[in-house]
């Protein structure tokens, strides 16, 4: 048991920082499948968003303007990392492949999302700019939504009373997976929970990965609770290891 | 306000206080409780104005936040805009009560807003901004529309505010005036309460502050201020009680001081008239008087006399000295008899007590009580103490017990001064019995001497009395034959004649002087002898009347010029008497012939031309005895004669008229024969009276000692 929570909290910290084996999508169920597709999306935007994360102080540097941290670069680091946590490369998956479509429509979104807030980033004289990790997940996953073209969706939530982002909250069936299964204290850590499930009337593979808060997050997340944090936004009062987030992906049949 | 304690004083002061307090502040409490509605609903009203701001506010928050959820998408803006729906609702709720219908107006736009406002959120979290800004369109419509309702119902509720307020101010204020003006004359009144009361108890407070120190310095008189009910009033009297008490102290020790001046008075001196002046003049005194009299009672005459005197007049007292008071006559009397003071309260009414001279003279003076307090020792009245004041009514108590103190002063003072005189004249008796014993001693060895004397004059008279018979008888044979010689010559010559005649003057001359002799010599033998007579019963008044005669012609026998008025009263009842008819004959002689001798004696003297002399001799009857008085007008002896008038030998009459026999032996006979006695009284100058009493039985007779003007 106590492995075994030893193990969940290793996974937690590679949820946030985004470190998840890839998962082959060749000789499996469809179910097998859609999960291998659902984590490997999941990756990538785990590991661009570590990739923001990590790049924090060069993007609220004020004395620099431009940062030369353009969608391509964040890309690069990205895959790097993608690489590194799966041990293949996103780029040499087939793009005819629904996997690789939609792969490759996470790295576009990545990528799109960067450059259209390059005079963001490169603003000088401002420090804190507000491009944090989550809101480049959450433009992210919207651009992938957008990019994906009703084949598949994916969405940063969290438990409901940690949402910030109206767009982020969870539906009434993540809602209750969060709420029955993923905050269940009997819940495996990092354990992600799939279903496939009727979604906007059409058949669908659901899969939800928990994030857990690292000692990073509680910057902003932390305590004490209610207090502002750098954005502007009150802390959640959360504690190390506690259920942070959500990814939520949506696989369309 | 000295009927009143000063408890009692505070306590009004304090009640008076606490009505005015508890009143005023029951007013205030109506005006509070008044003011405290009005606030209440003004605080209702501010209540319900703050709560339609608030609503407004919440409103305005709603607004911003479903607005801010329009643009950021943050459910922050989310849950922010529903807790400002649920404060607008919770506000509308609060003020639901005061108008639910248009509550309920605000309520459906609020809600109509926040529906539409949610559902443009809705749509532009899906990114359908068209659509959401219609939507948000349309919630501004109601937006405003609750904006301006719930601003309407502020502008109400606040012009309603404050009329509420102006009316709870206005109250407050015409409370505040009504409680100033309440106070200020509480203030007042209290002040003026306080003054007075503070006056009440000050102002007597300092009084007594006076008397007191007044009385410390000594001053009995000083004025006490009049004692009321309060507790000042209570000090007052005690302060007036230790005055009088103070001041009876210092009359009591003025009057021990008086009783022990007139007791070292007493004491000290014998001088009656002194003493009793003291006296008079110290009851004067403490008995706060003007006049005090001592008088002094004569027993014998039953009178009371005027003896001693303070503060009376030199005229009255010699008025008082001249008219002295009959016992049984005025307040003196009634208080001798009564034993005790007697007071006349006002002279001028007083009929009874009053002596009616005395009183108009007193009254005259200005003089209008008096009290007498008797003096006695044990049951006799020695005299009585006067004191007279000016202003009429009762002598107190404390003076009636003072002049008793007084009165027995002066009792003792008569007393001792009684007993003085009473020792000084028994020191007189004794020194003159003292004499008359020394000259009865004298007398005693004379008599003797001479009845030795006597035997041997007895003896010699005897023998010579048979040889002076013969002397007297031859003579007198002689003498008749003288003549018959004579007879017997024819013619006697010349010579013859001158012879036979101084023989003839001879012989009478031997006879004249025998029978002298012959007489002296019968007085020894009769004086030696004693009474030798028998007693019969004789009718004295005519035995009286016989030795009178005899007594009277035989003067007028020895002198022709001699006469005298003679005066007889004899009683008729005297009866007969047994005595010695001879003797008491004697007696008789001897009396009649002294008072001849002493009246011829005085008409000799002739210093009055107008004289007479006389001789009045009266008998009574005094039942067992009966009395002689032989008095006459003559010249009188003095006392030192008197003590000496009875013993042998001693006469006041020249060589040759008297033997100094007659009264001695008429002593013996009435005396010692007859067991009577024989007094006299005379007065130099005036009169001399012998009186003999006799027992009508004989009684042996008592030995005498001696012989004095007083046996």
């Amino acid at each position: 048991m106590r492995a075994a929570l030893s193990a969940a909290r290793r996974v937690s910290l590679a949820i946030c920082i985004g470190g998840f084996a890839s998962y082959s999508a060749i000789c499996g169920t469809p179910e097998e499948d859609d999960a291998a597709i659902a984590q490997n999306l999941a990756a990538m935007l785990r590991d661009a968003r570590t990739v923001i994360s990590d790049q924090q102080d060069l993007i609220n540097n004020p004395q620099l303007g431009d940062k030369h941290l353009t969608g391509d670069v964040v890309l690069a680091q990205a895959i790097a990392k993608y690489e590194k946590d799966t041990g293949s490369d996103p780029k040499k998956v087939d793009p005819a492949s629904r996997q690789g479509r939609l792969l490759r429509a996470m790295m576009a979104a990545i990528v799109e999302v960067v450059d259209d807030n390059q005079p963001t980033i490169n603003e000088e004289g401002t420090g804190f700019k507000g491009f944090i990790p989550a809101v480049f997940a959450r433009l992210v996953a919207e651009s992938f939504v957008h990019l994906a073209k009703g084949e598949a969706e994916i969405k940063v939530t969290a438990p409901l009373e940690l949402v910030r982002n109206r767009k982020a909250r969870p539906d009434p069936w993540e809602t209750e997976i969060i709420e029955k299964r993923l905050l269940d204290p009997a819940w495996p850590a990092g354990q992600p929970f799939s279903a496939t499930v009727e979604t906007k009337g059409r058949p669908a593979f659901r899969f939800m990965v928990p994030e857990y808060y690292a000692e990073s997050c509680l910057a902003c997340h932390g305590s004490p609770k209610g207090r502002m944090d750098v954005t502007g936004y009150p802390k959640e009062g959360g504690k190390l290891n506690d259920l942070g987030a959500v990814i939520s992906i949506t696989l369309y049949h | 306000m000295a009927w009143l304690t000063i408890r009692m004083r505070l306590i009004l002061l304090t009640c008076a206080g606490l009505f005015v307090l508890i009143a005023t502040n029951a007013y205030l409490t109506k005006k509070l409780a008044e003011n405290s509605a009005g606030m209440i609903t003004a605080a209702d009203l501010l209540k319900s104005i703050e709560e339609a701001n608030n609503a407004q506010i919440a409103f305005g928050e709603l607004r911003y936040w479903m607005t801010d959820l329009a643009v950021s998408q943050l459910t922050m803006a989310e849950r922010s805009a529903a807790a400002a729906r649920a404060r607008v609702e919770k506000h509308l709720d609060e003020l639901q009560s005061w108008n639910p219908q248009r509550i309920a107006t605000v309520r459906s736009e609020v809600a109509q807003y926040a529906d539409l406002a949610g559902k443009a959120a809705d749509e532009y979290t899906d990114d359908r901004r068209v659509i959401g800004n219609s939507l948000l369109a349309q919630a501004r419509q109601h937006s405003m529309v609750a904006d301006q309702l719930i601003a309407a119902i502020v502008q109400e509720l606040t012009g309603a505010a404050i009329a509420a307020r102006q009316r709870v101010v206005a109250e407050a204020e015409k409370a505040t005036r009504l409680s100033q003006i309440v106070v200020a004359a509480a203030v007042v009144l209290g002040a003026l309460l306080t003054f007075l009361i503070l006056r009440s108890i000050v102002v007597p407070l300092r009084r007594l502050t006076v008397a007191m120190d007044g009385l410390n310095a000594g001053n009995v008189a000083v004025a006490i201020p009049e004692a009321g009910r309060d507790e000042i009033g209570a000090m007052a009297q005690t302060l007036t009680m230790f005055r009088d008490t103070l001041r009876e102290l210092r009359e009591t020790l003025a009057q021990l001081e008086a009783l022990r001046e007139v007791g070292r008075a007493v004491s000290s001196t014998l001088d009656l008239d002194r003493v009793l002046s003291i006296i008079a003049a110290r009851a004067v005194d403490l008995a706060r008087a003007q006049a005090g009299m001592i008088y002094e009672f004569d027993e014998a005459t039953r009178e009371f006399r005027f003896r001693a005197s303070h503060g009376i007049e030199t005229a009255l007292t010699e008025q008082l000295r001249a008219a002295p008071i009959r016992f049984g006559e005025g307040a003196i009397s009634a208080a001798a008899v009564a034993g005790s003071p007697t007071q006349i309260p006002d002279l001028l009414r007083e009929r009874e007590l009053a002596v009616p001279k005395l009183s108009a003279a007193l009254s005259g003076l200005g003089y209008r009580s008096l009290i007498a307090a008797p003096l006695l020792h044990e049951q006799d009245v020695l005299g009585g103490l006067v004191v007279a004041r000016c202003e009429a009514g009762e002598f107190s108590k404390e003076i009636v017990s003072l002049i008793e103190s007084f009165a027995t002063q002066s009792a003792l003072a008569v007393r001792n001064a009684k007993l003085f005189e009473e020792q000084r004249r028994r020191e007189r008796d004794l020194r003159v019995a003292h004499e008359q014993l020394k000259q009865a001693q004298a007398n005693l060895i004379h008599a003797e001497k001479m009845a030795s004397l006597g035997q041997l004059t007895a003896g010699i008279a005897h023998e010579i009395k048979n040889p002076l018979n013969f002397v007297n008888n031859f003579a007198e044979l002689s003498g008749e034959l003288m003549q018959e010689l004579r007879d017997t010559i024819p013619a006697p010559g010349a010579e013859q004649e001158e012879l036979i005649a101084t023989l003839g003057a001879n012989l009478e001359k031997i006879v004249e002087h025998g029978r002298r002799a012959d007489g002296i010599v019968t007085s020894m033998l009769l004086h030696s002898r004693g009474g030798t007579g028998e007693r019969r019963a004789t009718d004295l008044n005519a035995l009286v009347e016989e030795v009178l005669n005899l007594a009277f012609h035989g003067a007028r026998a020895r002198d022709r010029s001699f006469n005298i008025v003679l005066e007889r009263d004899f009683d008729p009842t005297l009866g007969p008497i047994e005595l010695v008819p001879q003797d008491i004959t004697r007696v008789l002689l001897n009396l009649f012939g002294n008072g001849f001798y002493a009246a011829n004696k005085r008409l000799g003297e002739g210093t009055d031309p107008k004289f007479q002399s006389s001789l009045r001799v009266t008998t009574r009857d005094l039942g067992d005895q009966v009395e002689i008085r032989v008095r006459d007008n003559g010249v009188g002896m003095t006392p030192e004669v008197q003590t000496k008038l009875f013993t042998p030998f001693f006469t006041t009459k020249p060589t040759g008229e008297g033997t100094g026999l007659g009264l001695s032996i008429s002593y013996d006979i009435v005396t010692q024969q007859h067991s009577g006695t024989i007094t006299v009284d005379s007065r130099p100058g005036e009169f001399t009276e012998f009186t003999v009493r006799l027992p009508r039985r004989h009684q042996p007779a008592e030995p005498a000692m001696a012989k004095g003007a007083s046996a």
